[in-house]
């Protein structure tokens, strides 16, 4: 008869087999280690981030690029009206507590809403950092990539997290999922529109463009200063 | 890997080594006591190789105290003793008698791979041999057994 | 083991919501009284340190309220919460186990002690969603006794309770009350009064009445009751 490997290995694990020790649980306990350490909290928040958020961000990276393709000067505005809805899933996850009436829960613990979000919101927000670059390569440009072309992204991605913070700060509950889904809705027409108004898109324009990335770079950093200080204190309306 | 991964490796170790539950176990809690208790333990040399170390050491001490009959003593007829069908008691001894004709580090070679689960680099360690010579001790383990079973 | 809470204030513009409270607090059930209103919610939320007073501080063995070290001796059960709405019953603990620092093998083990100490044993594996209101409210309670917390902090915690289950609720109250500081606020006056060795009873922000309530004391909830006679709420 032939023997396996996996044959000889069945036989051998068995030939050896150790019977239950008993006392295994009551020893083990002394050696507990007390609390979950910073860096296996954050690590399992990650997989309480729903896996629609990470589909939907991929979606529309693969949406952006396939437009890319097709884009020249004229229509290159149709990826800036798509960032936005990057930044949706960004707002859900930051509004998730809100929405669901868990906040005040989870603010009462060691690891409190603060770590919570900052572990979501960081690797979310790393993912869509990427995801925006490199939607930026896909952007049609002259010989190399230029820095008005970045605000492209930027500006709209932006934009749509800082109003939203904005707006998450002052409500609770259901309108926060209203808010979520409709400031990015907001922020896509409002470039549309504006780009039927303006050519925006022109070479011309670099000035609106860096004022623009500026102002919303600002408003942006105060905004998530304000929200994340929100999540040390219940502040009740 | 957690404690009690940790735990149950230690004690199947004892184990195999004593062939006694409780003495097995004692041996288990009391390695884990001497390595968490020696902060230079828990520091550079992997975990495994140094616990796997104290837990040997113990169970020789322990076998001199006691002369309990190791596994290289146990003869095939033994298997006897096995319950179950009667192809796993045929198989069973078969592999006991195969087992004979190898030296006590391959058959430890074998343990630690099958049963444990442990890394070549660790089981190299543990002998003091390249994790090459212990992936060649290993498939020559392998071919011995296979000749012996297919006779 | 001790709660101390030193002259603690909350202001909001020109309204006083909790007028320096001071109180310390060791070992036992301690009921708070007073109607919706009264402020007996904001007080609870600082001594969670979830709300920062506007004077005053709190405590508990040296540790400022609001620190990590604090909260993680802390067990909370708000007035109103909700839950997210793919979670079953274990998924619930489990999700606030994690928050609370505890490793997934403990938190496991004490999922599973709570959901039987709450009777939610065959529901732990259904979404919440599908929870009775009493149902949602036992979870509440088992999710606050996590991690073992010293100090417990319950508001309206029998709120769609059954009959049985709120005598099985002070069974419980009272049992872990002997080791710990429970701190449970309501309006209805036989949740407490035969479980809490110490009533305190908040009027308008302050403090009117502290101390344990003998029988010969007479009816507290006469007395009670008659604190809010002729009184705006």
């Amino acid at each position: 008869m032939r023997w396996k490997k996996k044959q000889i290995k069945q036989e051998f694990i068995k030939l050896y087999e150790a019977p239950e020790p008993p006392g295994k649980q009551e020893f083990l306990k002394q050696f507990d280690t007390c609390y979950l350490s910073m860096g296996q909290f954050m690590w399992q928040q990650l997989l309480y981030i729903k896996k629609w958020m990470w589909l939907f961000s991929a979606g529309i990276f693969f949406l952006g690029t396939m437009l890319g393709r097709n884009l020249d000067r004229e229509t290159v505005w149709v990826i800036s009206a798509l960032i936005p809805f990057l930044a949706l899933t960004f707002l859900t996850e930051s509004g998730r507590s809100k929405i669901y009436g868990m906040e005040e829960l989870e603010y009462a613990t060691r690891f409190s809403l603060k770590s919570l979000m900052l572990a979501r919101l960081g690797v979310l927000g790393l993912f869509h950092g990427v995801i925006l670059l490199l939607l930026f390569l896909c952007i049609p440009q002259g010989f190399f990539p230029g820095p008005k072309d970045l605000m492209y992204v930027l500006v709209p991605y932006f934009l749509t997290v800082s109003i939203g913070f904005s707006l998450l700060r002052r409500f609770r509950g259901r309108e926060v999922l209203y808010i979520s889904l409709g400031v990015p809705a907001f922020v896509s027409l409002l470039v549309a529109v504006a780009n039927q108004m303006y050519p925006l898109y022109s070479i011309s324009m670099v000035k609106f463009w860096g004022l623009a990335g500026l102002f919303v770079m600002i408003f942006t950093v105060k905004e998530t200063i304000l929200f994340f200080r929100q999540t040390e204190e219940f502040v009740w309306n | 890997m957690d404690y009690e991964e940790q735990y149950d490796r230690i004690y199947r170790y004892c184990y195999y080594k004593l062939k006694q539950r409780e003495m097995a176990e004692d041996i288990t809690q009391e390695t884990f006591l001497r390595f968490f208790g020696k902060k230079e333990y828990q520091e550079g040399e992997h975990p495994m190789k140094v616990m796997y170390t104290i837990a040997k050491n113990l169970c020789t001490d322990e076998f001199r105290k006691k002369k309990y009959m190791f596994l290289e003593d146990v003869k095939g007829e033994e298997v006897l003793q096995n319950k179950g069908p009667e192809d796993d008691i045929v198989n069973a001894g078969a592999l006991r008698l195969a087992m004979e004709k190898l030296d006590d580090v391959s058959r430890e070679v074998l343990f630690f791979r099958f049963v444990n689960q442990e890394s070549f680099a660790v089981i190299g360690e543990m002998y003091h041999l390249s994790r090459y010579a212990v992936y060649r001790k290993y498939q020559k383990a392998l071919k011995i057994l296979r000749r012996e079973l297919e006779k | 083991m001790e709660l101390k809470i030193d002259r603690v204030t909350k202001q909001y513009g020109s309204k006083i919501a909790v007028d320096r409270i001071s109180l310390t607090l060791g070992r036992g059930v301690h009921g708070l009284l007073g109607e919706n209103g009264a402020g007996k919610t904001t007080f609870m939320r600082m001594i969670c340190g979830i709300l920062a007073p506007t004077g005053g501080s709190i405590s508990f063995d040296g540790m400022e309220a609001a620190t990590e070290g604090y909260r993680s001796v802390l067990g909370y059960l708000p007035q109103d919460f909700g839950y997210y709405p793919d979670f079953t019953g274990k998924d619930f603990l489990l999700y606030m186990a994690a928050l609370k620092g505890l490793p997934k093998r403990r938190a496991g083990e004490k999922a599973k002690e709570l959901i039987e100490m709450t009777a939610l044993k065959e529901a732990a594996g259904n979404k919440i969603k599908t929870y009775s209101g009493g149902m949602r409210q036992r979870l509440g309670i088992a999710q606050a006794l996590l991690n073992d917390p010293d100090i417990l902090v319950l508001d309206e915690p029998t709120a769609g309770l059954d009959p049985k289950e709120r005598v099985r609720f002070r069974e419980v109250i009272q049992e872990y009350g002997k080791k710990h500081i429970v701190l449970l606020s309501t309006h209805i006056v036989s949740d407490i009064e035969h479980v809490a060795g110490n009533i305190l009873m908040m009027k308008r922000g302050q403090l009117i009445y502290r101390g344990p309530w003998g029988e010969e004391k007479g009816d507290l909830e006469q007395f009670y009751l008659k604190q809010f006679e002729g009184g705006e709420e």
